[in-house]
């Protein structure tokens, strides 16, 4: 792994040696950590963000519609779940509401990528923490000591299925490009709905592929996680963190705005409703000009001040009623709460998420609950398909209002997603954006409270410094 | 860079992208990228070709282009630029064969090469007809119709999309919505507005 420096200070010896990874790679965006390890345990770690494109700079002054283009841009593994957070916060400001079938493509389209994006994570960010690759590049270099656990044969298993991975995540994108146009960055998600109405042999053509996918889930991509919890069991023990977490809930299956995927929160062992009031994103350790701290994202602003001192990363830390929240698929199927495959219930004993308990809040809890989610969001792919209309109008044209404010809840793949837009003189006067990973990698807050990745990584084991392998499979649990 | 690349053929460096084209790449039907020397510096993306929207108006962060940047430092290594936002795969893969093959292909002024950037898309649209006979679009989500009344950005913009389309073929922007230039030095501020006629 490039980057890593290690110091050369024997494990065991209570001296606190630094460990630097950076950048943190087979992650989907750009990331560095430190973490200081004592006696084979993590007792300090920071996550830093060093990129800064300024999207909410970008968007000031123009045409509303244009976000659900240009926010798209943020993310190409997860381009569709800011068309849908855009295209969300322009519905509310535009006062629109959705045809089902808009509604229903809207689904279909990011439905579809998310599908490819846990696909995506489990085998190509994520798996080769688990398995061993085949001798050549990409696949070295690698950690010498990779701590890589399984047999020959299911490690040949893994490699074979890590190719097979590949084509299935195009295939998905097969499926969000039918209805979105094209895939990285779609142009069918816009205000009001989508912009192609689906004919039989479109959905035909989706449903087709959707089975390949489908079939892949139920057979290979969750007896695959579940088959790592034999010989990785420890990692269902560690990398809990802060064990709060929070959902904005995605899938909208009714124009009231009920969501297959719920939102709620989780904190300190309850939970509660949802309320976007009760974000507030703190930066005395961020880029961003301190005058600019402790505010909701509806009244937010983005100063960066890159010279900083004491800042170390350009994620804002957000807190949800002053705390730090985990988002992700662990965050949605925690509070959803749905059944196991029959695949999990085999091999945990238990019949819904909730039941696996704080082993849930693992490293290996994480890739669980991704996987299972997969097969939830499968599921309703599925209906939604027998629910959408060959030839039924997607779209409600809407003119763009003279002054209005919106807001777009949803979830990305990895997490919870919001959008904000505030229109005067008919363009955008204020854009805000609290991303996925916002939730996740953010550094300690004004109260001095670690983001969710740094408290997960305290207490990892890394009985040898030289090869953080822990540090690496903790940091990617959480798909950053 | 120089030790890398005595281990590894190829650098693969992301700057202010954003994964998209990385994982456009992933889609490529045939062939799968192996065993490529690096002679030239291939900028991949609008981001890495003329500054993209990291370099849009209202930008704070100075982002640049590849070429803009070697151009600043006198570096001479030659460039071949594939924008899109993100680019296609096939264009890519194409240019690499092209040059593992051939050599450099034939580059545009823009630094593009001719053989996926030559033809203008709405010379070459299906809707084209359409236009002749006063057929416009109604809405974004009108199938039949010429796009330009919608914001096509198809008349201003050259790349093979009207016949290559997008994932193994399946779709494009314009059939599904409308172009918005995405493969254009200007990209986004020449074409945003994206929905207003231009």
């Amino acid at each position: 792994m490039a980057g890593c420096k290690p110091q050369s200070e024997p494990a065991g010896s209570g001296k606190k040696i630094k460990v630097s990874i950076d950048p943190v790679t087979r992650a989907e965006g750009h990331l560095k950590v430190e973490v200081e390890v004592k006696d084979g345990k993590v007792v300090d770690a920071r996550v830093f963000g060093g990129m800064y494109r300024g999207f909410e700079q970008i968007l000031k002054g123009r045409d509303p519609r244009d976000a659900s283009q240009i926010t798209q841009r943020i993310c190409g593994v997860c381009p569709t779940a800011h068309a849908q957070a855009s295209a969300l916060a322009l519905d509310d400001a535009f006062g629109v509401t959705l045809t089902d079938n808009g509604r229903i493509a809207r689904n279909l389209i990011l439905g579809a990528n998310y599908l490819q994006s846990h696909i995506l994570h489990f085998y190509h960010l994520a798996a080769l923490d688990y398995v061993n690759g085949p001798n050549v590049a990409p696949f070295i270099p690698r950690y010498e000591k990779n701590d890589i656990r399984l047999d020959k044969a299911t490690n040949a298993v893994g490699v074979d299925q890590y190719l097979e991975a590949l084509e299935m995540r195009k295939i998905c994108h097969e499926m969000v490009a039918l209805l979105g146009g094209k895939m990285p960055h779609v142009s069918g998600v816009v205000v009001g709905g989508t912009t192609e109405i689906p004919s039989a042999s479109i959905l035909n053509e989706y449903a087709k592929r959707f089975k390949i996918i489908k079939k892949f889930v139920e057979e290979k991509y969750l007896p695959l996680v579940y088959l790592l919890v034999g010989p990785y069991g420890d990692l269902l023990k560690c990398g809990g963190g802060h064990k709060n977490l929070i959902s904005f809930g995605v899938f909208p299956m009714d124009a009231a705005g009920n969501t297959l995927l719920k939102s709620g929160v989780y904190t300190d062992g309850n939970f509660s409703k949802f309320d976007s009031d009760k974000i507030r994103e703190y930066v005395k350790h961020s880029f961003f000009d301190d005058s600019t701290t402790g505010l909701n994202p509806k009244v937010g602003k983005t100063q960066p001040d890159p010279e900083k001192a004491g800042a170390y990363s350009f994620i804002k830390a957000p807190r949800y009623a002053g705390k730090p929240h985990e988002a992700g698929p662990l965050a949605r199927v925690w509070i959803t709460n749905p059944g196991l495959s029959k695949t999990g219930q085999q091999a945990l004993g238990v019949k819904k998420v909730r039941d696996i308990g704080d082993a849930a809040f693992s490293i290996l809890g994480r890739h669980v609950a991704r996987a299972e989610e997969t097969l939830v969001v499968a599921t309703a792919v599925e209906q939604w398909l027998s629910e959408a209309k060959p030839g039924k109008e997607t779209l409600v044209p809407t003119p763009i209002p003279k002054s209005a404010e919106g807001l777009g809840l949803s979830e990305a793949p990895r997490g919870a997603l919001l959008h904000y837009v505030d229109i005067k003189d008919s363009v955008i006067s204020n854009y805000q954006i609290t991303s996925a990973t916002i939730w996740n990698a953010n550094p300690m807050d004004d109260m001095g409270q670690r983001g969710p990745i740094e408290k997960a990584l305290i207490g990892v084991p890394v009985p040898d410094p030289k090869n953080p392998v822990n540090v690496g499979r903790l940091i990617r649990s959480f798909d950053p | 860079m120089k030790k890398g690349l005595k281990n590894h053929p190829v650098l693969w460096i992301q700057g202010q992208g954003c994964t998209g084209c990385s994982v456009s790449l992933l889609n490529s039907v045939e062939p799968t990228i192996a065993n490529i020397l690096l002679k030239v510096i291939i900028a991949l993306g609008t981001c890495a070709s003329y500054g993209g929207i990291p370099a849009a108006k209202g930008s704070v962060t100075g982002a640049k282009g590849v070429t803009e940047i070697f151009k600043q430092y006198g570096i001479k290594t030659p460039t071949i630029n594939l924008p899109g936002c993100p680019m296609h795969p096939d264009w890519v893969v194409g240019s690499i064969l092209h040059l593992l093959e051939k050599g450099v292909p034939e580059l545009d002024a823009d630094g593009r090469p001719v053989l996926f950037y030559g033809e203008n898309i709405h010379e070459n649209c299906p809707h084209l007809d359409e236009l002749d006979n006063d057929i416009m679009a109604k809405t974004l989500s009108d199938p039949k119709g010429c796009r330009m009344d919608q914001g096509c950005a198809g008349p201003n913009t050259s790349a093979d999309c009207f016949k290559r389309k997008w994932n193994s073929g399946l779709n494009w922007c314009v059939d599904n919505s409308i172009c918005i230039g995405c493969v254009e030095p200007g990209f986004p501020d020449a074409s945003s507005p994206f929905y207003v006629a231009k």
